[in-house]
């Protein structure tokens, strides 16, 4: 009896560690993803109090104090309207972080789209589908951005818009190797001959087993989505002058440049934001690509 | 396969994408904007119905889609990209004007880059988790993950403002005259006038923008070089070339950055891209007037030809660069030359 129980004992000292454990072993490893996860946690957080925490409302104007430096009445200092950086960067989160977030969530749905039925369908539709992929990608994604942006008007929306029209490419190609790859396994040959629908054996058998690596790669892509929608915002393709939206506070800025802290605080919080996503994204592919830590 | 037969069949490959980029290039124009009138005209010519009939005679507006593209097409090959609705000229006399600037920053920049991405990346492989590692990295993170236009800032105020080393906006100082014009480009003009003073001048103007470039291209050119050199450190060739007794510098310049190489042109031609849109955002803090600068200008006061004229033309130098890196693959990597 003993002798069973100390085998049992002996195997849970090999059983395999939780996915808890894992990831302990794994923040252990990369710290940065830790800080990273911080970081994004406070912006995310921010985004939702900033209407509670924030001194002032973030297009309040006060002339009298107009191009105050950072000091103990005004923490950030203030812009060429007397409007309180500090609070306008808070509000700013409320913008910046939920359209890096949809240009992800709509490119990479329209693009996991597109790839699952080129996969799928094959022959003239992949064809067709992959060629028009190619045509997208022939273009720098942010200068088609621009195009599309300019030819909608330009607003949020539109900046949204125009990013997830260039966005979805490098998803459909993705999605469509991995369709080719799992289309030929036999629980998908198993839905066929129990009669499932094409469709139903493509969005509900062979697309959840391709999901994965496309969710990985939009949390690689969230940091550059938010850089590519501030680039935006900052040639005057986002929102209007009076936003609070970081690359557009950063664009006027450029005016008062030796009121340097116009254009630094929201130049830094866009910073801190996409390196915080961008550690968090590395830390992801080193985890899962070990080849890439060159061990 | 032989050079020419690789040769030809990538110009073969880039004719439909030159013709696809006009495809979308075409529907952007004329199918997104509600009106491509509206779009297209100043606001004072909206009342003038000759105006309007000579707009929609020259677009061929009034015919099906497909004649409208050929239209478009044939003005195009004409180099007509339209008439600029701020500036009042034809976009392809602006982008003429302009491009022999951007061209001088973005050789600078792409020269500085490089040499940073791929230094940084080496040092980083070959000193993996040194101090110099994680410096490499630290540069390389900053590149890829600060706003290209807080980087243009902090190093005008610093290097410029602040530090008084380096020159400031514009291409030459404000009280010295361009040189001839033969390229364009005030650096090589001014040597072919043998004029050093306006060389110097306008070498100094190019510095700031173009390291700005160079470090927002740097952080992926590092990052690949040193994965992809990473990689090829482990293989068994390399300890075979140890083993033969070989000098490390020998091993890792010849076997390691030669075998590492082919990511890493691929990256630099990817990254052409970055430029191009960089060059967007770094000439409008400049205030150096190139096609960036043209094309913050015209986004800022929704210029639709010209922004449509510079998308074209950015599209059509991207599929360039690619097109002479696909060219190098035949030199770099032998597997194509047997193939």
């Amino acid at each position: 009896m003993s002798s069973i129980s100390s085998i049992s004992s002996s195997t849970r000292e090999f059983e395999s560690p939780s996915r808890a454990q894992q990831a302990r072993y794994h923040l252990r490893r990369n710290p940065l993803v830790a800080l990273g996860i911080i970081i994004a946690a406070l912006w995310i957080l921010i985004a939702f109090v900033a209407p509670a925490i924030a001194p002032v409302e973030p297009l309040k104007q006060d002339l009298a104090n107009r191009l105050q430096p950072p000091g103990d009445q005004f923490l950030m200092g203030t812009d060429e309207l007397g409007r309180d950086i500090y609070s306008r960067v808070l509000w700013g989160a409320r913008i910046t972080i939920p359209a890096g977030l949809a240009v992800i969530v709509i490119g990479s749905t329209f693009g996991v789209i597109i790839g699952a039925i080129a996969g799928y369908a094959g022959y003239l539709m992949d064809e067709t589908l992959m060629r028009l992929t190619e045509l997208f990608m022939a273009f720098p994604f942010i200068i088609l951005a621009m195009a599309v942006t300019a030819a909608l008007g330009p607003d949020i929306e539109n900046a949204v818009i125009a990013l997830a029209v260039v966005w979805w490419p490098r998803y459909a190609r993705i999605l469509r190797g991995l369709v080719l790859e799992v289309k030929a396994q036999e629980y998908v040959e198993a839905a066929h001959s129990v009669g499932a629908s094409g469709f139903y054996i493509l969005f509900r058998t062979i697309t959840p087993n391709c999901i994965a690596p496309a969710v990985i790669l939009a949390t690689l892509d969230i940091g550059t989505a938010i850089l590519s929608f501030a680039a935006l915002s900052f040639i005057g393709l986002g929102p209007e002058p009076s936003s609070p939206e970081w690359g557009r506070m950063v664009s006027i800025g450029i005016d008062f440049f030796d009121q340097w802290w116009m254009w630094l605080f929201p130049g830094l919080a866009i910073a801190s934001l996409v390196m915080a996503f961008n550690f968090i994204g590395d830390g992801l592919r080193d985890i899962l690509d070990p080849r890439l830590r060159g061990e | 396969m032989s050079f020419f037969r690789y040769f030809v069949r990538r110009v073969l490959l880039v004719i439909p994408i030159l013709l696809g980029i006009t495809v979308v290039a075409f529907i952007i124009a004329n199918a997104i904007p509600a009106d491509p009138i509206n779009a297209n005209l100043p606001p004072n010519a909206l009342n003038d119905e000759d105006t309007i009939a000579a707009f929609r005679k020259k677009w061929g507006l009034d015919k099906p889609l497909h004649e409208q593209y050929l239209t478009y097409l044939g003005n195009l090959l004409q180099g007509d990209m339209g008439v600029s609705i701020k500036w009042r000229k034809p976009v392809s006399e602006d982008i003429a004007k302009r491009l022999p600037a951007t061209i001088e920053l973005a050789t600078l920049g792409i020269m500085y880059g490089v040499v940073l991405g791929v230094g940084l990346g080496l040092v980083s492989a070959i000193w993996k988790d040194s101090w110099a590692d994680y410096l490499a990295r630290v540069i390389a993170l900053i590149g890829v993950s600060f706003p290209v236009f807080l980087i243009a800032l902090i190093f005008l105020n610093v290097f410029y403002a602040q530090l008084g080393i380096a020159a400031g906006p514009g291409r030459l100082k404000i009280v010295m005259r361009p040189p001839p014009t033969v390229t364009g480009m005030y650096t090589i003009d001014a040597l072919l006038n043998g004029d050093w003073k306006t060389f110097t001048n306008a070498l100094s103007h190019l510095i700031l923008p173009a390291l700005t470039l160079a470090l927002y291209i740097s952080g992926i050119i590092s990052r690949i070089t040193r994965s992809s050199l990473l990689e090829v450190l482990n293989q068994d060739y390399m300890r075979t070339a140890r083993a033969k007794g070989l000098r490390e510098r020998y091993v890792i310049g010849f076997h390691g950055m030669r075998n590492s190489l082919i990511p890493v042109v691929t990256v630099i031609g990817l990254s052409y891209g970055n430029l191009l849109v960089g060059s967007i955002l770094i000439e409008s803090i400049f205030a150096y007037p190139g096609i960036g600068f043209y094309m913050f200008r015209a986004s800022t006061s929704q210029d639709f030809p010209a922004i449509m004229g510079v998308s074209l033309l950015f599209a059509f130098i991207y599929v360039g660069v690619n097109f002479v890196v696909d060219i190098l693959y035949f030199f770099l990597d032998p597997r194509i030359r047997v193939a």
